[in-house]
């Protein structure tokens, strides 16, 4: 493979070109390497790659909640003056159809938020301690915290990409629907709200699967894990509730968000599922799911940090 | 590379009542140094202390770092090849040891080149861009091979490289190995239960039993050198046992090991000559013929044995 | 599918033997005589040693020819079975039971009596040297610890064919001399043991009959010396060291069975067609011309020279 190094040929006393052959041996890496204190951006990055790589994993979830929320649109817009059965203002005015989608549409994003946890949350840590993954991060200068921290960082922004953007975009379209500049401002608050309630659904979707993906050692069993606790125990809590008439139903992640969401907006349900719980006992038992989840994790990595270095002797 | 590889003093690490390591002090040195030792006998203990990933009590210094205080740094230097399967699933070969070498600290771009690079070395040119998930036992050990290597390491352990290889396999695995210290300029430790692979590619070693260090130093070193030139190990193409008599017929005590191969302890004066000119007297054909030398395993048991005391 | 009846002569006779997975080989018209003794099972990964091992030990039917073991086919015969050990490559096994009870409930499960089970387990137990650990539970044991209990676990109910795949893997040093050793005994009461592996030097402590098995065939079988002396038939390389090597290379260079003659640092490198001549010429030109050899060998003169070149130069 040679290279013409020789002088530029020009004219008559051009020499021929000297042929070079380059050496394509081993270069040693003289360059700077990265601080130690990036690498969990750099797990935070290939678990969104991975992500994205096929179409079962996270793209169809986010088609999904397109549709959710070109649907709820639609609605608040071509439905602007109907009102909705069962959405009242504090008042006990029915609520109409543009302010009630707001936090009706939270149980639509809850449930495609489920379904990327299925995908991807339930079976994140679990698969890694299955096929060796810790004996892959942690013989090199990644520690457990950068792999908790890029991890979780991780699937906040998958999960982020449908439950914050969503109900994001259906608030300003409130906004857009407004009558009047004065309406307008009176409505801005809405868009803080969605943002709030946004962050706890991702939150809660984020972290509370990938806990579950740490107590179990095979994925599959992690997601059944995940997937009973959050219908049948979520669905029999909110049965409890009925019947004991207390605030068991906040183990239901999804009827804690839908309460939230209706607080926050302040409108209330008439009848269903969010209206016996307490908005602060909702709220707490979100945060309480997270950080649990979040502890949970933290343990199995800690653990399960040294697996596999050393080999079996 | 002016300072040793490792350095260990009054080296101890405690589980407990159980004492992993006791008070082990050494340097160890050298461009293929095989560690060796009987199971449980601290090697594992050993290697999370040098990588910084466990406490410990006296000092290990691997490249002049102390592992305590330094062991995000050492283990950016140093490659590991673990066992076990210590995968991703989902992912190619490319992709996981590009994850590899900006896990390490690489810039992206540079991950990727020496990524490829990694790859062709280790022999998995074509497969590289399919997920590791389908990969037979030999290919995989080339991927944990090259995502060890990424990384332009230092240092390089090696733990059982040969495992589930069959003896094709086994040859190019210790070919890579042979090669790996003169092509990249890295120095390696091997550890493993397959004594002849050590006796192959390593020329110094460490052993290790109830953990302790019962050895450091060279093969050579290793080896009884007790053996004289007038010992001799010899092979025949058939009936060992006629050499041995015609042998022994002429003052040299013999000791038959199989119908073709036998020892010989020359008698004083005498020279291989002998050997070859009795054979031909008595119709032998004589294939094979040398100074017996210590086995490595033949060392390491002996070194193992004596240590049990 | 026609099934011969197998004939009598031999712990193993395999006639035809072929097994087909759908469209994947297995084996291919395997015919061979297995008469006693222990034997070691050779061939790269995927060869079909598994698939012949699995057939020995009445794990799968051929899917033609036949394979019988004492004179019936194992997979149909209960009754054969019981004389056959097998301890296969992998060692996923209920971690929970101790090392006795795991013994004695295969024991049982290969139709050892109840009452007798314990004993039996505890008998092979201490057979394969494991008696101090019986009662810990497998789960904390290290891999020697497990291939030991795996063996124990074949020949508890005390078999006369005993297959053994892979059975030293990551077994250390210290260990793997008296695992060895305990095989051997096995051996010399009277037991034919099969044992496959890829780690040839442990199959040359263990034995000098071979098998080897290529792409699903029989490539070779028999003494490994002999089999060594049947490959002179092709290129071979020869090292000597000695003080005069250009005599002795003079010597060589007139035989038309030399290919290459190299100098190295302390002797020469011959290549030579024809070993056996070689080897001869050698002794002739070392005793006619007084050289003093200190050394004489050959790259291409073991096991593994011998499995590179039935294997390697194939296509």
């Amino acid at each position: 493979m040679s290279d013409a190094t020789g002088p530029r040929s020009s004219g008559a006393d051009s020499l021929r070109p000297a042929g070079t052959i380059h050496d394509l041996g081993y270069k040693r890496y003289v360059g700077a390497r990265l601080a130690s204190s990036t690498r969990w951006l750099v797990v935070m990055k290939n678990h969104i790659a991975h992500a994205w790589k096929t179409w079962w994993r996270f793209k169809s979830s986010l088609g999904l909640a397109v549709i959710v929320t070109v649907i709820a649109g639609g609605v608040m817009f071509l439905l602007q003056d109907r009102t909705v059965k069962g959405v009242v203002l504090p008042s006990g005015i029915a609520a109409t159809l543009t302010d009630g989608t707001l936090p009706r549409s939270i149980q639509w994003y809850s449930r495609v938020a489920f379904l990327v946890s299925l995908t991807i949350g339930a079976r994140v840590v679990a698969g890694d301690v299955q096929s060796g993954a810790f004996t892959f991060y942690f013989a090199r200068s990644v520690r457990p915290r950068d792999y908790v921290l890029g991890k979780i960082t991780g699937q906040l922004v998958l999960v982020g990409m449908i439950y914050l953007a969503g109900p994001l975009m259906l608030a300003i379209a409130r906004l857009g629907l407004a009558d009047s500049t004065d309406q307008l401002i009176d409505l801005l608050p809405v868009i803080p709200k969605a943002l709030a309630v946004g962050a706890l659904g991702t939150l809660a979707f984020a972290c509370v699967p990938l806990g579950f993906s740490a107590i179990v050692h095979n994925p599959r069993y992690a997601m059944a894990l995940w997937a009973s606790y959050y219908l049948i125990v979520g669905g029999m809590a909110w049965v409890l509730s009925r019947v004991t008439d207390s605030g068991v139903a906040a183990l239901d992640l999804a009827a804690s968000l839908d309460r939230v969401a209706f607080w926050l907006y302040d409108l209330e349900l008439v009848w269903g599922r969010a209206k016996r719980i307490d908005p602060y006992v909702a709220l707490g038992s979100l945060l309480a799911h997270a950080g649990i989840a979040i502890a949970l994790v933290v343990w199995q990595v800690r653990r399960a940090h040294l697996r596999g270095i050393g080999g079996a002797s | 590379m002016s300072e040793p590889l490792i350095q260990l003093e009054h080296l101890t690490k405690r589980y407990g009542a159980i004492t992993a390591i006791e008070d082990v002090t050494a340097v160890v040195d050298g461009r293929i140094i095989g560690l060796l030792g009987p199971n449980g006998a601290g090697k594992s203990t050993l290697l999370k202390c040098l990588l910084g990933l466990i406490p410990y009590e006296g000092e290990a210094r691997v490249l002049g770092l102390h592992a305590r205080t330094h062991g995000a740094e050492i283990r950016d230097r140093v490659g590991y090849m673990p066992e076990q399967e210590a995968f991703l699933s989902g992912m190619s070969a490319v992709e996981l040891c590009t994850y590899a070498g900006e896990l390490s600290g690489l810039p992206r771009t540079e991950a990727m080149q020496r990524a490829h690079a990694a790859l062709y070395y280790a022999g998995l040119e074509e497969k590289r861009y399919q997920s590791i998930d389908g990969y037979s036992t030999g290919m995989k050990q080339r991927v944990k091979l090259a995502q060890a290597l990424v990384h332009d390491p230092e240092i390089l352990f090696l733990d059982e490289p040969t495992n589930g290889l069959d003896p094709r396999s086994r040859d190019e695995m210790l070919e890579l190995i042979e090669d790996l210290p003169i092509r990249r300029s890295c120095s390696i430790v091997l550890s493993t239960h397959l004594l002849p692979d050590v006796e192959r590619v390593c020329d110094h070693a460490v052993i290790m039993h109830h953990g302790r260090v019962r050895f450091v130093g060279s093969i050579d070193e290793l080896r009884d050198t007790r053996g004289r030139d007038a010992d001799l190990f010899v092979e025949v193409k058939a009936d060992a046992a006629r050499l041995a008599d015609v042998l022994a017929a002429a003052g040299a005590t013999c000791n038959v090991e199989s119908p073709v191969a036998l020892t010989v302890t020359l008698p004083l004066d005498a020279t291989t000559d002998l050997v070859f000119r009795r054979a031909r007297d008595a119709g032998l054909q004589i294939r094979g013929l040398g100074v017996r030398r210590e086995t490595v395993e033949a060392a390491f048991l002996r070194v193992i044995g004596n240590g049990d005391a | 599918m026609t099934r011969t009846a197998p004939s009598a002569g031999g712990v193993v006779v395999a006639e035809n033997c072929s097994k087909w997975y759908g469209h994947v080989l297995g084996v291919s018209d395997v015919s061979w005589r297995l008469r006693g003794g222990i034997v070691g099972l050779l061939g790269p990964n995927g060869a079909g040693k598994s698939t012949l091992i699995k057939m020995m030990a009445g794990l799968l039917r051929p899917s033609r020819g036949s394979l019988a073991v004492f004179g019936k086919s194992p997979f149909d015969d209960v009754g054969v079975r019981r004389r056959i050990g097998y301890a296969p490559e992998h060692d996923k096994t209920w971690d929970e039971l101790t090392a006795l009870e795991l013994v004695t409930f295969m024991a049982r499960l290969a139709g050892v009596d109840d009452a007798k089970a314990q004993a039996a387990a505890k008998d092979a137990i201490a057979q394969m040297g494991m008696t101090d650990a019986m009662h810990r539970r497998v789960r904390g044991f290290s891999k020697g610890m497990r291939q030991r209990t795996k063996l124990a676990t074949a020949i508890a109910h005390d078999p006369d064919f005993l297959l053994f795949d892979e059975p030293l893997t990551g077994v250390d040093p210290v260990a793997r001399v008296d695992i060895v050793e305990r095989i051997r005994k096995l051996a010399a009461a009277g037991k034919t043991v099969v044992v496959s592996s890829h780690v040839l030097y442990e199959i040359e402590a263990l034995t000098s009959e071979i098998v080897v098995i290529y792409r699903g065939q029989l490539l070779a079988e028999g003494n490994v010396y002999e089999i060594r002396r049947l490959i002179d038939r092709h290129p071979h390389r020869i090292r000597i060291e000695c003080d005069r090597p250009r005599t002795v290379a003079e010597s060589l260079a007139k035989s038309d069975h030399v290919a290459r003659i190299v100098f190295e640092r302390a002797g020469v490198l011959i290549e030579t067609r024809d070993p056996d001549r070689c080897y001869d010429e050698l002794a002739t030109a070392v005793v006619e011309h007084g050289v003093h050899v200190s050394s004489l060998s050959s790259p291409d003169n073991n096991l593994g020279a011998v499995f590179e070149y039935l294997t390697g130069e194939r296509r």
